[in-house]
């Protein structure tokens, strides 16, 4: 396909090469050498200073017999329950809403996706305050006799930061479920009422099973997301209460810059990255499907 | 049932009412989601007791103090003033956004438009780069560039950035689409090759640039993580990592951090309004590929 589409290549191998010279240069020293560097160090007993030690998978055993390891990832799954379920409905009613009402849609998927350029650290100043409890969030809840404690409560801290993040996030993924609804061709929709589908059928028969593409670019990237999720827990409620918001990259970042074990840090990086990589691949397997037109 | 209206295939006519209710729901949802903004303006010219307080309607009349403060009584007492911040960030931002233009550009040609050894591989490898979260670099990326000696420097917070393989990968797809015989009938003419590039293909590809341009800039104007582990120094702080030290240790100052959000986010807000056709363009061909 890459040769129907731009014929021959020119060639000139010299040429060619020395336009990609600088990227491979700052590859090789940014990426490729970290790379390769962070399974090294996993290795190692390392306070950055003194000669670093091998040390073999010490470092993982470490980890993994840590109380704070099942906490993680306990934390983790908390906030997957309720983000990924919750976002992706969300975000798929608007997409579709807008796309059926029809009325401005540019107009209300660029409202929806504002909050995605704000900073992380914007967005934890205003929210540490509206959902305070005193905040505003809470004046409201006053009316129906209610007051949440959302961050100062371990057992649903860890899911008031997941709705900041549905906040933040929703109107990205309405965006890729709004293209993918646009993307669905008409001609479906004509057989499905033909055949006397009802409203709800071909909403569950049709649409679902024709969004596919987009369930699972949304889910890999809500994955990489919850796995990684630092600067909300940190600047919030750093990792508390009784560490309910202690994430992996939290601790990663404890642990190499605070507690200066760089082995253990780059050992508790590859563990993320590899519980990242697991769930991407079990959607793959479970939800990827060839879609036939 | 449908009336003499044309039938919508797969839309079957929502009843009027239905779509006006709908279309209420939606503006409030969109008014929601906007509140926080609207909320952070009014609390940045607030009194600081009318912040911390319950009340809704301020007790007490708006001031621009706190703007006075993050901007120059700041710097009194010894802390970095926000404008110095503001001035870090938009220097990291806007020379990785520029660099990562031009090196992925020229990679990305190269790519498309050059037969030399080792090409098929160097494309994989760019699409391989791009699984991997950034959270396995950070520890390593520190070190290297400790051993280089630039923590606390720009150069430091600007080089571990200035490759993207991301950018490559858009570059090559959409110089693939342009054809050859434009490339050559330059070359006949003696053109050289920089000629070709910036003279042709940059021109061309403005679109992607704008979209390149714009989530590499946001990327890095809303960094937090990887700043607090490469710099400490005050004078190189952007403004993130200022305003994340109101929170975290001045906590009693909450107008402060209030006007400082507002420094934050509201250039990205205008730079996300004007290139918006640009930015919903990036999702969506990022979401419909995969």
């Amino acid at each position: 396909m890459d040769k129907a589409k731009s014929g021959k290549k020119l060639k000139g191998g010299k040429v060619g090469l020395a336009l990609i010279t600088p990227y491979l240069i700052l590859t090789i020293v940014f990426w490729c050498i970290p790379f390769a560097w962070s399974f090294i160090l996993a290795m190692q007993k390392w306070n950055m200073m003194s000669p670093a030690k091998y040390v073999g998978l010490k470092n993982f055993i470490k980890i993994f017999s840590d109380k704070l390891f099942f906490i993680s990832l306990r934390n983790t799954f908390q906030f997957i329950g309720v983000f990924i379920p919750l976002c992706v409905a969300i975000s798929l009613l608007i997409a579709w809403t807008i796309y059926k009402v029809k009325k401005a849609p540019s107009f209300f998927l660029i409202s929806f996706l504002l909050p995605y350029v704000t900073a992380g650290v914007a967005y934890a100043v205003i929210f540490s305050r509206l959902f305070a409890h005193d905040g505003v969030v809470n004046v409201f809840l006053r009316a129906i006799n209610l007051n949440i404690p959302f961050f100062t409560d371990p057992r649903i801290a860890m899911s008031s930061i997941a709705l900041l993040v549905v906040w933040k996030i929703m109107g990205y993924y309405a965006l890729i479920f709004y293209a993918g609804l646009q993307a669905i061709p008409q001609s479906i929709y004509d057989a499905a009422l033909i055949d006397g589908a009802t409203g709800t059928q071909t909403f569950f028969r049709v649409t679902i099973p024709m969004l596919n593409a987009s369930f699972v670019t949304i889910l890999i990237f809500a994955i990489a997301l919850s796995v990684n999720i630092f600067t909300e827990p940190f600047l919030i409620t750093d990792g508390g209460p009784f560490f309910s918001t202690h994430t992996f990259v939290f601790w990663t970042y404890k642990t190499t810059f605070e507690l200066l074990r760089a082995g253990q840090g780059s050992a508790l990086a590859i563990i993320t990255a590899s519980i990242s990589f697991g769930l991407v691949f079990i959607v793959r397997k479970f939800v990827e499907k060839e879609v036939q037109l | 049932m449908m009336g003499k209206e044309k039938i919508k295939p797969g839309h079957k006519q929502m009843n009027k009412m239905m779509q006006y209710l709908v279309l209420c729901i939606l503006l409030l949802l969109a008014l929601l989601w906007l509140y926080p903004y609207i909320w952070v303006t009014i609390a940045s010219v607030k009194n600081e007791t009318d912040i911390t307080g319950s009340g809704l309607l301020p007790s007490k009349p708006m001031t621009l103090g706190h703007y006075k403060f993050i901007l120059s009584t700041a710097a009194e007492i010894g802390r970095t003033p926000f404008g110095r911040a503001f001035f870090n960030s938009f220097f990291i931002s806007s020379t990785v956004t520029v660099f990562v233009i031009l090196i992925g550009g020229l990679a990305g040609y190269s790519l498309a438009k050059h037969e030399f050894p080792g090409r098929k591989f160097l494309t994989n490898f760019i699409i391989f780069q791009m699984l991997f979260p950034t959270i396995l670099f950070l520890v390593p990326v520190f070190l290297v560039i400790k051993n280089l000696h630039m923590i606390d420097t720009y150069q430091g917070m600007i080089l571990p950035f200035v490759a993207s393989a991301w950018a490559v990968f858009l570059f090559y797809q959409f110089f693939k689409g342009i054809p050859n015989d434009l490339i050559e009938s330059v070359r006949i003419d003696g053109g050289r090759e920089l000629l070709i590039i910036f003279r042709i293909m940059f021109p061309l590809s403005k679109p992607i640039i704008t979209i390149i341009g714009m989530f590499i800039f946001m990327q890095r104007w809303d960094e937090y993580l990887w700043y607090i582990v490469l710099n400490k120094k005050n004078a190189f702080m952007p403004m993130t990592n200022l305003l994340a030290g109101y929170m975290k240790s001045y906590g009693e100052n909450l107008g402060a951090q209030m006007a400082g959000v507002i420094f934050l986010t509201f250039p990205i807000i205008v730079l996300f309004i004007i290139f918006r056709k640009s930015f919903t363009r990036g999702i969506t061909m990022t979401g419909l590929k995969g």
